[in-house]
């Protein structure tokens, strides 16, 4: 699952590349969109906290407090499951 | 048409905004942060800068309805950062309330917090199913004004049940001594239950050892 989801993530991210490196002047990205939203895995908690020290940001990011995809999801799952008194 | 869109671009982002602090504020697990409304605020970032230079000819001589577009485009992505953070902050919500009610039954909620059956938990049931079904649907609504009234109308909602879990909260102690009180009179009521059966059980053991005695059995 995790494979395939990278593999199309690297398809889509060399065809955005492409589109953006065929333009010849910042004009012309004007109305380029930014890259698509990758989703959040513990790969990105990693390289967040991995390269803390270069940026400044939010306290929590840099410190790799984000809910990754999954565990939001999982976490949503079981609240909404749990049963009101 | 162009101001009216501004307001709405800047309604939502207030909305939203306001709503993130409050979820930062009260999520339980370890103050983590959800990224995806901020990523959306970033892409509405980028088409409410393509819109402003629309207006101040950058690139120049922009086509027909371009800050238009771009107003819409910037709209739907905060609508969307909007509905991930309703939903974030309505599951620590849910998870805070649960946390708060769950030692108790239901008597002892009735008697103590009775707005929690009349209208927290009806609310929070409310509120959670509507903002998953929006959640799912939140690519489909197009109408900025709908957008803008569904952000408002949540926004309150949200609100409103922040405040009943801050009435809540001071309700427990009188939770616990609810409890407490209830747990005594069980107790009482099994000692007395013992009490009587033992009494019963002698009774019955007198009499059968009385009427055979006197022969009649």
């Amino acid at each position: 699952m995790r494979r395939t989801f990278r593999r199309s993530h690297i398809r889509r991210e060399k065809t955005e590349m492409q589109e953006i490196i065929s333009k010849e002047s910042w004009i012309d990205l004007i109305g380029v969109d930014i890259p698509s939203q990758r989703p959040v895995t513990e790969e990105t908690v990693w390289c967040t906290l991995k390269n803390a020290s270069r940026f400044r940001g939010s306290v929590r990011a840099s410190t790799g407090r984000i809910w990754t995809d999954h565990d939001y999801e999982a976490r949503r799952k079981r609240v909404l499951r749990m049963r009101l008194p | 048409m162009k101001s009216d869109k501004w307001s709405k671009v800047v309604q939502l982002h207030q909305y939203t905004k306001s709503l993130i602090l409050l979820a930062e504020e009260h999520e339980l697990e370890e103050w983590k942060t959800f990224l995806h409304p901020v990523l959306e605020q970033r892409d509405a970032l980028n088409h409410i800068c393509i819109a402003i230079g629309g207006e101040i000819d950058i690139p120049p001589n922009p086509k027909a309805g371009y800050i238009d577009d771009s107003l819409d485009k910037a709209l739907a992505h905060l609508y969307r950062a909007f509905f991930d953070t309703a939903d974030w902050i309505g599951i620590i919500l849910r998870e805070k309330i649960i946390e708060v009610v769950k030692p108790y039954d239901n008597e002892c909620i009735t008697a103590v917090a009775p707005e929690y059956y009349e209208r927290i938990r009806p609310d929070l049931e409310q509120l959670n199913s509507n903002l998953a079904k929006l959640r799912n649907s939140k690519d489909e609504c197009t109408d900025s004004s709908v957008m803008i009234s569904q952000a408002e109308n949540y926004t309150q909602k949200i609100e409103k049940l922040l405040k009943d879990y801050k009435l809540l909260i001071p309700k427990v102690p009188a939770l616990e001594q609810f409890k407490s009180k209830q747990r005594k009179k069980t107790a009482k009521k099994i000692f007395w239950e013992i009490v009587i059966g033992i009494i019963c059980a002698v009774v019955g053991i007198i009499g059968t050892y009385l009427l055979t005695r006197s022969g009649k059995l």
